[in-house]
């Protein structure tokens, strides 16, 4: 003991004091410094000398400014996006975002890939307690009552106005604009949406002895159809109807054909406990239970396109963003149709828009537009529709070469945008995150067993009321 | 303390001396204060307030947000299932770990090949374990179901699916991590074991079960209450497993307290309620710990 403090006391003599204050001021300094630069990182160092208004038209300038390598500052974005669907989209939308980059000198987007929709929000408001948001991020078309109430972000009228014919709203699907529409104005653009649909193996319903081409129409024809399918051995399973990740929405789809949606009247109510929840949650459990087209217990979202391609399961619902994951993996003809109907057809949209936020400053505002701008252009909607299966978010897309020549030879591609037709806004309102998840809760309880389909609703309409009281 | 040669005002030495101490503790304590004092401060301080989506600004609620939890069916059973988490799984890894420390030590021709076989999970991250978990398990076609099926078991296991199962299943893919974690640890101590008590014993007549009894494991005695203390917070805060595999689910079953927490603050933005539960958690984690530390005390008793 004694012997190390003297070591102890030798070693400091050895150093003078004067350099040993020096070190530790500048340790400590570098330290404070080094957090100060970390906590301010976001603040735009650079001087206001950019102008993007040009907005996508805006290459001359920047050929004209490439020979000077002085002068014009790059706006930084940081761009938050989610994958929910099968496939390799991050791929997709870094190639996009350099794109982007290439034919836009002034503004610079980074691409953060940032898990899937639930993933994504977190981070989001995570970020938002920081006072840190992305500039620009797409989360789901439902977040929008949550991101008022946290008032995290701006409406895009002004720059509607400002692109003016150049950009216009209308082009857009009603079905998925409605999402994107609150208080008055307009908050986000619709970017990667999507509906569920039904995915048929054609092989296995040939197999079973009817026109791989007609679909089962009512839940009834399903599962006489799965059944057979089932009988001659060509599939494990008849249908699987995922109840996880985004139980809650294909869960919404079955209520609304039994006859009523979940969403209540405003975002501060909800309809969970209602006689269509029930039938529809009934149908679910009985479709494993008592006609056993279906596996037990609570299905893997992300593992039902594999399950499917890999041929095990003759119908599936899921995503038609996951369309060109299935096409690709599935080695025998694939057929797509509407959600089988019970009192009528019906389907909630789905999938993300692209929002900015308000904590930002004006210059990177605008910079995020033109790349809104940009990313959902006509051309470029259709191409990324024909890349992932998502629905083309407007009109003028669907007038393109490239959709037109794709609809003609991968007709599978037509289904969910003929289903707009009957569809609803996906489950929202205040703390939408939670309410999807009381749902999703409700359907595992009655899938596992836990509790009866009754009971699971009456829960969940319970606790719903309970957080939704908060907003009343 | 050494009196330095030139003495001109002994105190001033001194007092510069201390100086020179408080300076070289002040990073250090520096660092403490702001990333652990701090943040423990502003959580009782936050636990205290109600700061949820409907009310971004805080506001004093008193005890409110505990009364919450009290009366919430859903923390309840997520302490359920993370003491039951610690129950499936602590006891299995302190014992599994000293079988596993046991076979490394004495497997002479393969020792290698026995010691990377238990060591390897522990250096793999957490996440691609229970990715390449999660693939195995998967029902119908998985390497684990299709094994069962080969020795005759149901045609369709989905243990992850099943609000029965999935817990256990879970548990099974943290134990085989912590197992081997521990035998690291239970090795040291075989290793630290005095050849000489081991020798006197034996020239007393000892048997392998009076040795085992009476001069091994009191010797052990003090590795293994570190090992089971760092088999339970491990546990207690298991995370990845239930982030990747489940998500908490099938309807909560695997919802555990860590990851609850994480979904009370960042999904559903609900501060308050989290710094509860991170309270509650804290208070958990803190007599987890008193009771191994009188566990350490014993060890006196036992010799």
């Amino acid at each position: 003991m004694t012997d190390m403090a003297n070591q102890g006391m030798r070693w400091g003599a050895a150093l003078r004091p004067l350099t040993r204050r020096q070190m530790l001021v500048g340790l400590a300094a570098g330290g404070i410094a080094g957090l100060l630069a970390a906590c301010r990182s976001s603040a735009p160092a650079t001087p206001a000398t950019s102008s993007t208004g040009a907005g996508s038209n805006a290459t001359p300038q920047g050929a004209s400014a490439a020979p000077a390598t002085v002068g014009r500052a790059t706006v930084e974005l940081t761009f938050f996006y989610p994958v929910g669907v099968a496939g390799p989209l991050s791929k997709l939308i870094q190639q996009l975002v350099d794109q982007f980059n290439q034919s836009h000198p002034q503004v610079h987007v980074t691409a953060s890939f940032t898990g899937d929709y639930t993933s994504t929000t977190t981070k989001v408001l995570t970020a938002l307690n920081a006072h840190q948001p992305p500039d620009v991020a797409i989360l789901l078309s439902t977040d929008l009552q949550t991101l008022l109430d946290l008032n995290a972000i701006v409406p895009i009228d002004a720059f509607l106005t400002q692109a003016g014919p150049d950009f216009a709203l209308d082009d857009f699907q009603p079905a998925f604009l409605k999402n994107s529409q609150a208080q008055g104005k307009t908050w986000s653009v619709p970017f990667q949406r999507s509906t569920p649909v039904l995915y048929a193996n054609q092989a296995a319903l040939q197999a079973a002895g009817r026109d791989p081409n007609a679909l089962p129409q009512t839940w009834d024809e399903l599962v006489e159809v799965a059944q057979r399918a089932m009988q001659t051995g060509k599939v494990s399973w008849g249908v699987e109807i995922p109840a996880t990740g985004s139980a809650y929405w294909l869960f919404q789809a079955l209520c609304i054909e039994a006859g009523h949606d979940l969403n209540g009247d405003g975002p501060a109510s909800v309809a969970f406990d209602t006689a269509a929840s029930r039938t529809a949650l009934h149908w679910m459990v009985d479709l494993s239970r008592t006609m056993r087209v279906m596996p037990t217990g609570a299905i893997d979202w992300s593992a039902t396109p594999t399950d499917f391609a890999a041929g095990h399961v003759a119908f599936v619902y899921h995503s038609t963003g996951s369309l060109r994951a299935i096409l690709n993996q599935a080695s025998f003809p694939v057929g797509v149709g509407f959600l089988p109907k019970r009192e009528q057809y019906g389907t909630p949209t789905g999938g993300g828009n692209l929002y900015i936020f308000r904590e930002i400053p004006a210059e990177r505002q605008q910079a995020a537009w033109t790349f809104i701008q940009w990313m959902t252009a006509p051309e470029r909607a259709a191409q990324w529709a024909i890349d992932t299966g998502y629905v083309p978010t407007r009109r003028s897309a669907l007038e393109t070469a490239i959709w037109r020549d794709y609809v003609a030879k991968t007709p599978q591609a037509r289904v969910a945008l003929d289903q707009l037709a009957y569809s609803y806004p996906e489950l929202n309102g205040h703390q939408s995150g939670q309410l999807q998840k009381l749902v999703s809760d409700a359907v595992q309880a009655a899938v596992t067993g836990q509790k009866s389909p009754e009971q699971a609703l009456a829960d969940a309409q319970r606790q719903a009321d309970q957080i939704l009281a908060a907003y009343r | 303390m050494s009196q330095p040669a030139t003495s001109r005002a002994p105190w001033r030495s001194q007092l510069r001396q201390s100086l020179v101490g408080v300076a070289l503790v002040l990073p250090g304590f520096a660092a403490i204060a702001l990333f652990t004092l701090y943040p423990l401060v502003s959580l009782l301080w936050l636990s205290l307030h109600r700061q949820n989506l409907a009310h971004p600004q805080p506001r004093w609620a008193g005890l409110a947000n505990f009364a919450a939890l009290a009366h919430d069916p859903l923390f309840w059973q997520v302490l359920r299932n993370s003491l039951c988490f610690v129950a499936l799984t602590t006891p299995a890894a302190v014992a599994l770990g000293l079988v596993f420390a046991w076979w490394m030590e004495h497997a002479r021709p393969v020792q290698a090949l026995v010691r990377f076989c238990f060591l390897h999970p522990i250096v793999l991250p957490p996440v691609s374990v229970a990715s390449v978990w999660l693939f195995l398990l998967t029902p119908d076609y998985g390497l684990v179901s299709r094994v069962v099926q080969w020795l005759g078991g149901p045609a369709s296991l989905a243990l992850l699916r099943d609000a029965r199962t999935a817990l256990l299943a879970t548990a099974l893919v943290h134990l085989w991590r912590q197992a081997g974690f521990a035998a690291i640890f239970w090795l040291a101590g075989l290793h630290a074991l005095d050849p000489a008590l081991t020798e006197a014993a034996r020239l007393d007549g000892a048997g392998r079960w009076a040795l085992l009894r009476h001069v091994w494991l009191p010797q052990l005695w003090p590795i293994g209450v570190f090992v089971s203390a760092q088999a339970t917070l491990s546990a207690l805060q298991a995370f990845d497993m239930v982030y990747v595999m489940t998500q908490g689910g099938p309807n909560n079953a695997t919802n555990l307290f860590l990851f609850h927490i994480y979904e009370t603050q960042f999904t559903f933005g609900d501060v308050g309620q989290a710094a509860a539960l991170s309270v509650v958690f804290l208070l958990l984690v803190l007599a987890v710990t008193l009771v191994h530390v009188v566990g350490l005390d014993r060890r006196g008793a036992m010799t």
